[in-house]
């Protein structure tokens, strides 16, 4: 399969996933610009993964803040 | 009185003939609405004007600075909000028929506080549907134009914020700002905008776009007046868990100090890239003018914003679909199509990625703020291009075609995803004669510098005292 063929795969394969996960219809001309526009939303997540950020601890902890709600009694 | 006298006057200049009683709030009131009657069928700036609310709060101030209980700058001055920003019992459509009938219950916190502080509220100003979106294109309530050419957008998605401040049709407004939404149309429109800290401003009742990246902002004729609005609205509230508890400074105080020895980081790189020429010349003339101000320049890059537009894509995209996900599915039809298709392109983005763009965030934080340590101030475009034709999808700039909301909005990002305070202010004219704005980005909850700089460019420059030919 040439790059071409796997990128476009894997577009169509994220857009329908998603249509059917928002549960809607669209018609030819805006799932064409959907996929434009999602093939743009890739191009920017795949540069991210390129600079290979790991995962931060820290994290939970944003979400999970149990420290300040001791603090606050 | 003449009319043509409210029409350059700022909030700072009003105010002491408010408290002084040489003019009166009804008279100032009235005003604005024969004004908004006048030019809003052409400009599109209100979706609802709420005439008598406003004569009779115009009435009350005028009662209580007759017996001596004068409250503050803000008393008698006529305001007007974003429809995505609650006003209890005026309908909130936030652009969109999905909720044209919607009236809440109660202020927003910030709407409270102008309240509290005097303020009369004129009405609630048009925007892009939902505020995901950067044109105020809007196909439920007709386009918002730009006064200065009508052919124009205004900028979004607080188009008919800056509108209304730019078109004297309100002394001042509040907008929302989550990817510039203050900031593109104060530019566009050639007003100042001011989108704070993260956490400066309450976000209470505010109809969110997207939590991580949200912030409230005003829109004003001057900087010292945005530093008024700023002073009255900004503050902890229970209301929103995100809100700041640091102490509310007078933003007035600093205002008139010198520039000497101030740094100034002159954003290159991602922020000189795609940059229209005629931006180009607005914006080195200006830092020049800081320069001559006493600022001491210097160029500065931060590599990581390259990165910038695409992890803002996939956070915004994400979380304004986790706000939308019912009305999508059960009301899809009822949406703009612009809009459908970007809220649904949050359901492309899989956990993991979203949680990488978020660790971006942190990288790009820490990044900025290391930069930071050298500079008080970093200047550079508010946006690359001026305000372009209604219904203009591309733009060229040198030799590329790029989507104009993609465009407009690539420049006031990064400070939405750092969540530093930044301000537009206005900075000369484009060759069509269109108005050009420069973006200074400051320190966390280090408004006062932001402000103190562009106080002082505006007293060098004549560009906010420009009026659009209406």
């Amino acid at each position: 399969m040439s790059k071409m063929t796997a990128d476009q795969s894997r577009l169509e394969a994220v857009v329908q996933a998603g249509i059917q996960n928002a549960g809607i219809c669209l018609d030819g001309t805006e799932l064409a610009q959907l996929k434009s526009l999602t093939a743009a939303l890739l191009d920017g997540l795949d540069r991210l993964d390129r600079l290979g950020i790991q995962p931060d601890q820290t994290e939970p902890a944003v979400v999970l803040n149990l420290q300040e709600s001791k603090d606050s009694e | 009185m003449s009319n043509g006298d409210f029409e350059a006057m700022t909030i700072g200049d009003l105010a002491p003939l408010i408290q002084s009683r040489k003019v009166s709030p009804v008279e100032v009131t009235r005003w604005h609405l024969d004004r908004i009657a006048r030019l809003n069928g052409r400009l599109n700036a209100f979706l609802t004007v709420t005439d008598d609310a406003a004569i009779a709060q115009a009435r009350a101030a005028e009662d209580e600075i007759t017996h001596g209980r004068y409250r503050g700058p803000l008393h008698g001055v006529p305001l007007a909000s974003k429809d995505i920003i609650a006003v209890e019992g005026v309908r909130m459509t936030c652009g969109s028929r999905i909720l044209a009938d919607y009236r809440p219950e109660r202020d927003a916190t910030v709407v409270a506080r102008l309240k509290e502080a005097g303020a009369i509220s004129l009405g609630k100003l048009h925007l892009h549907e939902f505020a995901w979106g950067a044109t105020s294109v809007n196909p439920h309530f007709g386009n918002a134009r730009n006064p200065w050419n009508p052919d124009c957008i205004p900028g979004g998605s607080s188009g008919g914020s800056a509108i209304a401040v730019a078109a004297s049709m309100a002394m001042a407004t509040l907008g929302t700002d989550t990817g510039g939404s203050v900031r593109i149309p104060a530019s566009l429109c050639g007003t100042v905008g001011l989108k704070p800290t993260y956490g400066r401003i309450s976000r209470e009742a505010v109809f969110p776009l997207c939590n991580s990246l949200d912030h409230v902002g005003v829109l004003t004729k001057s900087v010292k007046d945005a530093a008024l609005l700023l002073r009255a609205i900004a503050g902890a509230d229970p209301g929103d868990p995100t809100s700041a508890t640091l102490p509310v400074p007078d933003y007035t105080e600093g205002l008139t100090r010198s520039l000497r020895g101030i740094r100034v980081g002159f954003l290159r790189a991602f922020f000189w890239d795609g940059v229209r020429d005629d931006v180009k010349i607005c914006v080195e003339t200006a830092v020049g003018q800081l320069r001559d101000l006493g600022a001491e320049v210097e160029d500065l890059s931060i590599p990581l914003m390259d990165h910038v537009p695409g992890a803002s894509l996939a956070i915004m995209t994400a979380e304004s679909y986790a706000v939308h996900e019912r009305f999508l599915r059960e009301r899809s039809q009822e949406y703009g199509s612009d809009v459908r298709l970007r809220l649904l392109m949050g359901a492309m983005v899989s956990a993991s990625q979203y949680l990488k763009a978020q660790r971006f965030r942190r990288l790009l934080r820490e990044q900025t703020f290391e930069a930071m340590k050298r500079f008080d101030v970093l200047v550079g475009p508010t946006t690359p291009i001026p305000a372009t034709p209604i219904g203009q999808e591309l733009v060229r700039i040198e030799d590329k075609e790029v989507p104009v909301p993609a465009s407009l909005s690539r420049l006031t990002r990064p400070a939405n995803m750092t969540g530093l305070p930044a301000l537009s202010v206005p900075c000369g004219f484009s060759a069509e004669g269109l108005p050009v704005g420069l973006q200074l980005i400051g320190r966390p909850f280090e408004e006062e510098m932001v402000l103190r700089v562009a106080h002082a460019y505006q007293g060098a420059t004549e560009w906010h005292r420009r009026l659009p030919p209406l």
